[in-house]
């Protein structure tokens, strides 16, 4: 804990940037006379323990869905007469929060999924996704055929998608957008419209994007090589198509869909930005693994996870091993070196490989290491791995028993997700949004609640009866993103969800309490990509550390910016 | 929110935020002042101040 002690005030403080300081009250009132500023060398109490428990009264989420005017359905495709029940159908489809006009406010844009048709409803086609522009307040419109969405390039129609990712990729100061699919992801540039506004541009064929996709799913941005450029992450799911389309059933009767270990997996893919708008993709090169019994990647997270500073990569595969990459490229020569079993975040404390989906990366316990979550298959733990990395070497404890999060038991099959500070109190709170891959569950609903997880001290506790009334209501979800849409401090949800209209929630929690937050973006003048970074805050001689991450949750694309609750009031 | 602009750091009754650190990709550490409680700022490296 050394490095979190005032040290590095002290340093700033005695280098002449702070003499005296100007003294605010908190909640909200100002203290008028200036305060010496105190610095003292005790160190600081680590945040594994544990805080007052201290919810706020009333739910913590308010329902927006109706009166949002956010209206987008994920169509996977399964209406069609005689039903497929193909693998395709059970992925599903995220969003992306992106804050694509500047006007600091996030909009949402939501892959459209997809359906069948042609001959034998064997033709796999898409749907186009929706771009809702946040009018304040919690009121959306769309604007998707305004900003160059309703088709792809030359008017072509969309693809069968899933997942989306956002980066500035060309540092042109606009964020840009991919969204992946069946065959194809398509990169939007992000363009003045020439009347004021902003529209996407398709230059997935510029980029060089437009070959080598079989299925890819989740994706994160991240400068993988040093050299200012966001490079790219793509996971790829399985082999299946319908040249590949067994029968399958869990009950010995009912037709549904095949597991993933009917299938090949499939190697990931990494892109090189090359600048210029152009794009390599280097995977093979750079040592990702080939498919078969490996690969099959649902969710990816791009972060530090060693203590070097440079962003590395998890993937949640399903139903095979985990993959953690640690970042040894060099610039112009990207090169991860997979470490999963080693490092032990591979598999559950079994030793056992889980139908993985979900992930995402968070300091538990004050240590300033991004310790690992990932949400996992019905009759799985979902699994919290902590991070016990030294010297730059990659170390997990498999933490999910002793942190109290299995008391949720193993019904849920859990997909989107992060870590969120859900009332300022300082520790990163989960959620978890769940919903069956199979059509015909024998043990558990198709349609599930989603989950909330207090955190105490990394001490989980349940609570998803405080969540309000979107949580006491099944639903089949499956990408979810956590980020401020009214710039309050507080996080909101967006829930991507299958054949059922998408779920936006206010977080009415925060205020409640009094707690102070800070929020920040993290930028390099030349707008590099900022990835691996790490944030320190300190604060009632407590450090609290977020991560500048790629990725994250299931197919979604979360609001970037880091939120930390101060804990502090009065 | 005078204060912030100044770079002095903000300080609340119960010192909300007693310091603000970014640790950049390239490893280069960074101690930012002029911090604001309730509110977003933006840290651009090599600035040292938030904006």
């Amino acid at each position: 804990m050394d490095g979190l002690s005032l040290g590095f005030l002290r340093k700033s403080l005695t280098a002449g940037m702070v003499g005296l300081a100007l003294v605010v009250a908190g909640c909200g009132s100002q203290r008028p006379e200036a305060k010496p500023v105190v610095v003292n060398n005790t160190p600081t109490k680590a945040i594994g323990s544990p805080v007052a428990d201290n919810l706020p009264d009333g739910p913590l989420f308010e329902d927006k869905s109706e009166t949002s005017g956010v209206r987008s359905v994920y169509d996977n495709g399964e209406s069609v007469k005689p039903a497929h029940l193909s693998i395709l159908e059970s992925l599903g489809g995220g969003l992306a929060e992106i804050d694509f006009d500047g006007d600091g406010l996030m909009d949402l844009y939501f892959p459209g999924g997809g359906y069948f048709g042609g001959k034998d409803n064997r033709d796999i086609l898409g749907r186009t996704g929706k771009l809702y522009r946040n009018l304040g307040g919690f009121r959306f419109e769309d604007v998707t055929e305004k900003a160059g969405l309703g088709t792809l390039a030359g008017g072509m129609p969309w693809f069968y998608s899933h997942a989306t990712a956002v980066s500035d990729y060309d540092r042109d100061g606009w964020p840009d957008m991919l969204v992946t699919g069946w065959r194809r992801v398509a990169l939007f540039h992000n363009e003045s419209d020439g009347l004021g506004g902003r529209k996407f541009v398709d230059v997935t064929t510029i980029a060089g994007m437009d070959q080598g996709v079989t299925w890819a799913t989740s994706a994160a941005f991240a400068d993988f090589d040093g050299d200012g450029l966001a490079d790219l992450y793509v996971c790829q799911y399985v082999d299946w198509s319908f040249a590949k389309h067994p029968d399958c059933n869990y009950d010995g009767k009912t037709p549904d869909v095949c597991p993933p270990k009917n299938f090949n997996g499939l190697r990931h893919l990494v892109y090189h930005n090359l600048g210029g708008g152009k794009f390599k993709e280097v995977g093979k090169e750079a040592g990702l693994p080939e498919g078969g019994d490996r690969g099959k990647g649902l969710g990816v997270v791009a972060v530090d996870v060693n203590g070097d500073s440079r962003p590395d990569v998890y993937v949640g595969n399903d139903t095979v091993d985990n993959y953690l990459f640690i970042n040894r490229s060099t610039v112009g020569k990207i090169r991860l070196e997979e470490t999963g079993v080693i490092a032990g975040v591979a598999r559950d404390g079994n030793g056992s490989a889980n139908g993985s989906m979900g992930v995402d990366a968070g300091d538990l316990d004050g240590s300033g290491m991004a310790s690992i979550w990932v949400t996992n298959y019905e009759n799985e733990l979902h699994a919290l791995y902590r991070n016990m990395s030294k010297k730059q070497e990659a170390s997990f404890l498999f933490h999910t028993p002793g942190s109290g999060i299995a008391a949720i038991g193993q019904k849920y099959v859990g997909w989107g997700t992060g870590f969120v500070d859900i009332d300022h109190h300082g520790n990163e709170d989960l959620v978890v949004v769940n919903g069956h891959a199979i059509r015909f569950p024998t043990t558990t609903g198709r349609r599930q609640r989603p989950v909330l997880l207090r955190n105490n001290g990394g001490k989980f506790k349940v609570m998803t009866d405080r969540g309000g009334s979107y949580f006491a209501e099944d639903h089949l979800s499956r990408g979810m993103c956590i980020g401020d849409l009214d710039n309050d401090g507080a996080m909101d949800l967006v829930v991507a969800n299958m054949n059922e209209p998408a779920g936006v929630l206010r977080n009415s929690a925060c205020g409640k309490n009094g707690f102070h937050w800070v929020g920040f973006s993290l930028a390099r003048p030349d707008r590099s990509d900022v990835t691996g970074a790490r944030l320190e805050v300190v604060s009632g001689g407590k450090s609290r550390y977020r991560f500048a991450k790629g990725g994250g949750s299931y197919a979604s694309s979360p609001d970037r910016r880091l939120v930390v609750g101060t804990e502090r009031c009065d | 929110m005078p204060a912030a602009r100044t770079g002095g750091w903000w300080w609340g009754p119960n010192d909300a935020i007693e310091g603000v650190k970014v640790r950049w990709p390239d490893g280069k550490e960074e101690v930012f002042g002029g911090v604001a409680v309730d509110r977003y700022q933006k840290l651009v490296m090599g600035t040292g101040k938030a904006q």
